[in-house]
């Protein structure tokens, strides 16, 4: 039998941090930080983008510009503020959300497992980001809810893939939510 | 080994990381993540917190090294454990006595993740220090600020209480996940 310490360290490196985590973690290999020489360029490329969003472009649908929200919310991966499995926990501590923090119904709460809570804004409005896990695959997802407004109101139930992360809006006649994965 | 071994800067070209080596350092961080929390995602969580927040105080422009990314994750799990009102983490006595280093070390039978689920967060995170990052009692003192005696007898204790544990598990009894052995009061 190996020594103990031989054991321990085999048993940890045999322990690796997922590659999603890594890719999520690590900086785009060619991002225009990594070549700064390319910033000017890319801010004449981002002017222009703008002026022809404006002037050529039609707005961005409704649905994208949430689902994109989502996204790009998802990947940032913001720390939570309060780590708990209780809804109950979470709502207290989210205390300046004004609409009921419970899981959207019974099948999501029996599929998912609440891990943690924070603030977040859809469309300028205040709303809850709270990471859950799927309990079948151990995979962290991410629930976005607020409050139904008119505009948000207008949005069909859809699922979109944004950068690779898939997004799924759906409704409960009060409450706008948004479930995204990678 | 120091805590500054690896450090890591993508915004100046010329210290660009190499991709195996931000790997290796994520993947440390991980695993002493793991030896604290005894639990995957929790690890998971604690380590991509640790990284942001380093990211954030640093407005990207300074490396990432290996002592502050352990110290954070060391810190945002204490804060975990206030925060369930758990506060088993620091028990480490202040007690100098030494076992024999080198004592016959036959190593122990089971499942080593079930018995190291067994110990204390203070326990593992030294036994991973010490037996994984091959840190010495000075640098695992510098690094949680203990005595370096009390680190000593410490591994020491955590290795005896796993001799001890591997011992007195029934052979037929099948293991235990170790899924949320994180927080044990």
């Amino acid at each position: 039998m190996n020594p103990i310490d031989t054991q321990i360290k085999e048993y940890y490196q045999k322990q690796p941090l997922s590659e999603d985590q890594l890719q999520a973690l690590r900086p785009p290999e060619d991002s225009p930080a990594t070549r700064p020489w390319l910033l000017p360029f890319a801010a004449a490329a981002t002017a222009a983008a703008v002026v022809l969003a404006i002037f050529i472009l039609k707005p961005v649908g409704l649905t994208e510009a949430v689902v994109t929200e989502i996204a790009k919310n998802h990947s940032a991966h913001h720390p939570m503020e309060i780590r708990s499995s209780d809804y109950g926990e979470v709502a207290a501590a989210l205390d300046r959300i004004q609409f009921p923090l419970t899981p959207p119904d019974e099948e999501f709460r029996r599929q998912y497992t609440l891990v943690g809570g924070r603030y977040c804004s859809i469309r300028n409005k205040r709303a809850a980001q709270l990471r859950v896990r799927k309990n079948s695959t151990g995979q962290m997802h991410t629930l976005y809810i607020t409050k139904l407004t008119d505009e948000l109101r207008a949005l069909p139930e859809t699922t979109r893939t944004i950068d690779g992360v898939q997004v799924r809006l759906w409704n409960d006649g009060k409450c706008l939510f948004g479930l995204a994965s990678r | 080994m120091t805590g500054e071994g690896l450090a890591v800067n993508w915004f100046k070209k010329s210290s660009l990381p190499d991709t195996a080596q931000l790997s290796e350092l994520l993947q440390s961080g991980f695993r002493y993540a793991l030896s604290l929390a005894h639990h995957h995602h929790d690890a998971e969580d604690l380590v991509q917190q640790a990284w942001l927040r380093l990211q954030r105080q640093r407005n990207g422009s300074t490396p990432i090294a290996r002592g502050p990314l352990f110290k954070t994750i060391r810190n945002l799990f204490i804060d975990s454990l206030r925060r369930k009102g758990i506060i088993e983490f620091e028990t480490l006595e202040d007690e100098t006595h030494l076992a024999d280093e080198h004592a016959s070390d036959p190593g122990v039978a089971g499942d080593l993740e079930y018995l190291l689920g067994q110990l204390k967060a203070g326990e593992r995170e030294l036994l991973y220090l010490h037996c994984v990052e091959g840190h010495t009692a000075q640098e695992i003192s510098d690094l949680i600020s203990r005595p370096r005696g009390t680190i000593l007898s410490s591994i020491n204790r955590a290795k005896a209480k796993l001799r001890q544990l591997a011992a007195n598990s029934e052979p037929a009894e099948p293991p235990q996940p170790a899924a949320k052995e994180s927080a044990r009061p």
